[in-house]
């Protein structure tokens, strides 16, 4: 789902770059530095979860967890997937530099959607986490396919987006596992979620 | 032998490439002769920074199906074959750009430029500590699959798989999380308050100036000739 460079016109790249900065800036505004290391670490083990192969009916899928960080990280999954995102372009060229600001807008809004859903607590903690989960992946392939066809690209990409929802099921199942391991043995990680100065728990 | 290029500060060298980015992924239309100029000198400054060809071809290799789709698509839906054409060979040429960037000035370098150029200050926390930690909790959740092969003889069906992945995904998590607060104490004790700094601002010396001119004009030209 990563976009590359020079594939969307510079002007797009611009303009999300230009959106995207003050999002950032929101998004870790007065973060404690308690706060930052704990997002630090969150992201580490998020980027290395997402390295992993999982088989599945004679292929292999890797998962993103897009929606576990907006439920563990609410408005703070800004930051850490555009620092997760730029990591990537920096050491793997994964997305790009000009397409890092669009990049960081899809996954984004899957993760910031997904803490959303968590929060409104319709039903138990593992329909709401696959709920989340699936948004996780959902949004991000919907946006991608959106803006490619909405580039000249055809409405091929969006067919694409739609064979993602396959891979956004499986995601909302392993979601909704880890979010069932976590509520056993760590509640409060699953509660406080970084939502900001007013009524968090930051500490948990 | 250290290559010249390391001399020029990252933020020239980081402006510089940008720049070029954007004037190759802005040309309009076919222009076969401007694109080859482009490949040309993006060709020059692989051999002149010394960028090692097997780490550069990996990265192209990995975003190739990324760049071919969107060209087929491209010439699909324009019904000309030059369109497709145009959108891969500019994306080929500022994908090859920015490999010879990440592949021959370290990435805590680029970091510290783009610090010093107003990346904010969480971002830049974050991702240091990724660099520091991803490799640690990665090798952590290979003991982890690794245990449980060892100790799993037999063969777990899908639901099984994914249970026990999406609980050993929540066991890392749930390490992570504890070992924030130990990492957040033993930075405290070496004087962490929150800010990740950028790097002493340095002052821009004929090299990097002529750098970042040369670039821009010589990729100007090739666009406007």
């Amino acid at each position: 789902m990563h976009i590359a460079d020079g594939i969307l016109p510079v002007a797009w790249c611009s303009a999300a770059h230009a959106v995207t900065y003050p999002l950032i800036y929101w998004s870790g505004r007065k973060a404690q530095p308690d706060e930052i290391v704990k997002m630090g670490l969150l992201a580490s083990a998020l980027f290395a979860v997402s390295l992993v192969h999982i088989p599945v009916a004679g292929t292999a899928i890797h998962v993103g967890l897009l929606g576990l960080a907006g439920i563990l990280l609410g408005v703070r999954s800004l930051v850490v997937v555009s620092s997760a995102l730029l990591l990537q372009a920096l050491l793997f060229q994964h997305g790009g530099l000009l397409a890092l600001g669009v990049n960081a807008l899809n996954m984004s809004a899957g993760a910031l959607l997904a803490g959303l859903l968590w929060r409104v607590r319709l039903g138990n903690a593992a329909v709401r986490g696959f709920v989340a989960g699936f948004a996780g992946v959902a949004v991000p392939a919907g946006l991608v396919g959106v803006e490619f066809a909405l580039a000249g690209y055809g409405k091929g990409f969006l067919a694409l987006a739609g064979l993602y929802s396959g891979v956004a099921v499986l995601e909302g199942v392993i979601t909704s596992v880890t979010v069932g391991f976590l509520a056993r043995t760590k509640p409060a990680a699953l509660e406080s979620a970084f939502m900001g100065e007013n009524g968090s728990d930051r500490s948990a | 032998m250290t290559a010249v290029h390391e001399a020029i500060d990252p933020a020239a060298k980081l402006i510089a490439f940008l720049t070029a980015g954007v004037v190759v992924a802005t040309t309009p239309g076919w222009q076969p002769l401007n694109l080859a100029v482009y490949g040309a000198m993006t060709a020059v400054l692989l051999m002149g920074f010394r960028a090692p060809l097997g780490v550069v071809a990996k990265r192209l290799l990995a975003v190739s199906p990324v760049v071919l789709l969107s060209g087929a698509a491209r010439a699909w839906q324009a019904g000309d074959v030059t369109a497709g054409l145009t959108v891969a060979a500019k994306a080929g040429i500022v994908i090859l750009l920015f490999a010879v960037l990440t592949s021959t000035t370290p990435v805590s370098s680029l970091l510290q430029a783009m610090r010093r150029m107003g990346m904010p200050n969480a971002v830049g926390s974050v991702i240091a500590l990724m660099e520091r930690y991803v490799h640690l909790l990665g090798e952590e959740l290979r003991r982890m699959r690794r245990a449980r092969a060892s100790r799993t003889v037999h063969t777990m069906g899908l639901a099984e798989r994914f249970r026990s992945e999406g609980q050993m995904f929540g066991a890392l998590l749930l390490r992570s999380w504890n070992r924030s607060d130990r990492v957040y104490q033993a930075m405290l004790a070496r004087g962490f308050t929150g800010d990740w700094p950028g790097g002493s601002r340095r002052v821009w010396g004929l090299r990097d100036a002529g750098f970042v001119v040369g670039m821009a004009a010589g990729f100007g030209w090739a666009r406007w000739m």
